[in-house]
């Protein structure tokens, strides 16, 4: 309840506490003010029943000087024909009944000594009833100056109960009245402070509406200025902060634009010199293969020409001519095996790389590649370990899987010396999973995502003890990505990496 | 208001004209008149003050008349002094509180006493003119307002109006009229009086008088009572006394205060001619005639114009 009042409006809370405030004071000055006139009513009603009792005594002396029963009987009745007398009794001066009911004298005679013994006074009271006393004497009035001198004699009393029940009647209507009163003149004020506060705080409120539209988005919102001084304060305060506000969000704005201007043309400089090198990188890749395509294919004529002069020449000489042959188409395929990565590399980032999806037999294919890297397995005594399992066969790009293993493989072997290189194989369950374990050197924490950057290797010293590109794993991940999959790295240096590749199938072109 | 001023004027008059008449006399004689008087509040005052003018207008300029208000507690010794230096030859008291002052200071002055309910029978030696009317008079009223009636019944304090029922008897035999008086010596024996009176009265025939002694006419007590009971019963009741007129009595005789003043007068120089001459307390003649035409039209009275001049003042219904 406390909760929901709190968190109502402050026009609500200062009208309900208003209200009730006015509501209590109304019924208190209600109540007090009915009780007041109650009890000066009671008062004066009291005063006017003494002084009608002593009139009725009085006008009851000939009934006490006739000691006639009809005549007091008459008297008694017309008394108790009075409104509001519920008994009425004329007492001996002994109290005892002369006429009415005997217990008057005996309740009278029970309160003695009393005033109405000397006057006419009120001798008691019970719930319903005052109970009222006066002495009957002779000549009560001032004697006249023409008159001889008198001396008053005590006739009896009189005794009269009056009901109390017209002054309970006139204390509920006057406290009902007084309610009503208090409680429409509450109406009214309740009224008019309800009038005055929405004058009040209508201003507020508007401010208040005014500041949920700013924050629900609007913008160029101003507050209306007016109301108590306060809040046109306010409002002029507001007003002037959002023209702050708006002032500093052109300021920004502008900011932004140049500095986005600035940026798209960086990143258009950035894709720019990007295409330019790929394309400078694929123009001089092809630029340097063909003469190198000639190389290694002169060499290998010089090959089989030196066959054919086995038996002319110097075996000495056709020994070295033909090492030293070798030793060119070996570097020669080198050369062009780098060659082929940075095509390779500047295709894909140019997007040119198409897949192309057949039957791939996964033992055929591993074992080609093994076979491959055999020599550089064996240079670093490598022992290399092939572990496949599930499908014999995937529908899968079969260079594009070829180029991710080999380059897999390629890196294990190149950086693991007098170790084990495991490749392990799994195609089954909607994917394709290959994973490259080696015991070789690892890779530290913070050079995990480097790695995967072209021309990026471990070791970036002048002396780098490991040869290559550095472009293998980078051509590895981008085919990887091409192919819908993922390549993830995990390394504990000095103990060794694994390398795992996931890709689903079927695979979404 | 305007009749209390106009009273007051009246009274400094005629204190002024007496002390003027006073201060000639003085000069000539030294044989003047003392008349003590209450100072009291209307309509007393007014009563008074006619009295006064009555006096005067008897006495004057021939004897000196000194006038001396009392109030409701006068100094005894104060008011022998004034008479020391006055020197009056008679004393005329007006009202209860200067009669028992001027008793107080024991002063052997011939004493004149008047505007006082007393009686030969309380005051054997006074000498006076009291509240009681003439009953002659008031009869002779009845008989002109309705001569059918024959009887009239009276109660009275035989210890101060037996004198006054005797000679009423006189009266009433006289015209014709048969007096049937019912003593009570107290308001209570009065009261059953009444009441007995009330209930067997015949109102064809039978009128109520009702003596000026509030000791058996209680006017609060006893006269509403009256009142009320001849009312229903449509009995005549006739009075000495103008309030009863006006609480609904038919008719009463009521004092001509400057007439009885003049005859107070009167009885001051028949005691100063002859200070051993002295007369008894007097029945009122002096008197004025009021009727209260609401009660004679209830009377079914047919109140004639010639009826009517015959009262000095009508209550109108």
């Amino acid at each position: 309840m406390f909760r929901r009042f709190s968190a109502s409006s402050f026009r609500r809370q200062l009208t309900q506490v208003s209200a009730v405030g006015i509501l209590v004071l109304a019924l208190a000055i209600s109540l007090v003010t009915s009780g007041v006139l109650a009890r000066r009513l009671e008062a004066l009603l009291l005063d006017y029943l003494v002084q009608l009792t002593e009139q009725l005594g009085t006008e009851s002396v000939f009934a006490f000087l006739s000691r006639d029963r009809d005549v007091a009987r008459t008297r008694v009745a017309r008394i108790q024909a009075f409104p509001g007398v519920c008994q009425a009794a004329l007492l001996e001066p002994n109290a005892g009944p002369l006429v009415g009911p005997s217990e008057a004298g005996a309740r009278l005679l029970a309160g003695t000594p009393g005033a109405w013994r000397q006057r006419a006074a009120l001798a008691g009271e019970d719930r319903a009833c005052w109970h009222f006393a006066a002495p009957v004497r002779t000549h009560p009035l001032a004697i006249s100056p023409l008159e001889a001198r008198r001396t008053p004699e005590l006739l009896g009393y009189i005794y009269i109960a009056w009901e109390k029940a017209p002054l309970f009647a006139v204390r509920a209507w006057l406290v009902a009245v007084s309610g009503v009163i208090a409680l429409a003149m509450a109406a009214l004020a309740i009224g008019w402070l309800q009038h005055y506060l929405r004058r009040l705080t209508d201003p507020l409120s508007d401010l208040a509406g005014v500041m949920q539209r700013m924050r629900g988005g609007e913008e160029d919102v101003r507050a209306t200025v007016t109301g108590p001084v306060e809040i046109r304060e306010i409002g002029r305060a507001f007003n002037e902060l959002m023209a702050r506000l708006e002032r500093h969000r052109a300021a920004l704005e502008a900011a932004v634009e140049i500095r986005t201007l600035e940026l798209r043309e960086a990143r258009d400089a950035a894709l720019t010199a990007a295409r330019y090198k790929s394309e400078f990188m694929a123009a001089m890749t092809h630029e340097m293969r063909t003469p190198l395509q000639s190389i290694i294919g002169y060499t290998q004529t010089g090959q089989q020409e030196l066959q054919f002069l086995e038996n002319e020449a110097d075996p000495v000489i056709l020994g070295s001519l033909s090492r030293c042959l070798r030793i060119v188409l070996g570097a020669s395929d080198e050369l062009l095996s780098r060659i082929n990565q940075v095509l390779d590399l500047a295709a894909l980032e140019a997007g040119r790389r198409e897949v192309t999806l057949e039957r791939v037999d996964l033992s055929a294919l591993l074992d080609q590649v093994v076979s491959v890297l055999k020599p550089l397995a064996e240079r670093n005594h490598n022992r290399v370990e092939v572990v496949r399992e599930g499908l014999p066969q995937v529908k899968i790009d079969r260079d594009k899987l070829r180029q991710i293993v080999r380059n897999l493989l390629d890196n294990a072997c190149k950086f693991t010396h007098d170790g084990t290189v495991r490749l392990h194989v799994c195609a089954g369950n909607g994917v394709l999973a290959v994973e490259v374990t080696d015991s070789g050197i690892g890779i530290p924490a913070d050079q995990l995502d480097l790695i995967f950057e072209p021309f990026r290797q471990v070791d970036m010293s002048d002396t780098r003890r490991y040869g290559g590109t550095g472009l293998g794993l980078a051509i590895a991940r981008n085919v990887c990505r091409l192919l819908g999959g993922t390549l993830t790295v995990t390394s504990t240096l000095g103990q060794g990496s694994c390398f795992r590749v996931v890709i689903p199938l079927p695979v979404a072109l | 208001m305007r009749t209390i001023r106009s009273w007051r004027r009246r009274v400094a008059l005629v204190l002024l004209v007496a002390a003027m008449a006073g201060s000639v006399a003085k000069g000539s004689s030294p044989r003047g008149v003392a008349v003590l008087y209450p100072e009291t509040t209307p309509p007393y005052r007014a009563v008074f003050a006619e009295i006064l003018s009555g006096i005067q207008q008897r006495l004057a300029p021939a004897h000196a008349v000194r006038s001396y208000p009392l109030g409701e507690s006068p100094e005894t010794a104060e008011l022998r002094r004034w008479l020391d230096q006055q020197a009056p030859a008679v004393v005329i008291t007006l009202g209860r509180g200067p009669t028992e002052a001027y008793e107080a200071t024991g002063r052997k002055t011939p004493q004149v006493i008047g505007a006082l309910d007393v009686s030969p029978q309380t005051r054997p030696f006074a000498t006076g003119v009291g509240l009681a009317v003439d009953p002659g008079l008031l009869f002779a009223t009845l008989q002109l307002l309705a001569p059918e009636k024959r009887r009239v019944w009276v109660v009275y304090n035989p210890d101060r109006d037996r004198w006054l029922v005797e000679r009423a008897k006189a009266a009433a035999a006289a015209l014709h009229l048969t007096l049937l008086p019912l003593e009570a010596p107290d308001l209570r024996t009065a009261a059953q009086q009444f009441l007995y009176i009330l209930r067997t009265a015949d109102p064809e025939t039978d009128a109520l008088w009702l003596v000026a002694d509030s000791g058996v006419v209680d006017p609060e007590a006893i006269l509403p009572v009256i009142i009320e009971q001849s009312w229903n019963r449509r009995l005549w009741v006739f009075s000495g006394s103008l309030l009863h007129v006006k609480h609904g009595v038919l008719f009463a005789l009521y004092p001509d205060n400057n007439r009885w003043g003049q005859r107070l007068a009167e009885l001051a120089l028949r005691v100063m001619d002859d200070p051993a001459a002295r007369t008894d307390i007097e029945l009122l003649r002096a008197v004025k005639r009021a009727l209260n035409l609401r009660v004679a039209f209830h009377l079914n009275l047919a109140v004639t114009t010639e009826i009517e001049r015959q009262f000095d003042l009508v209550l109108p219904p």
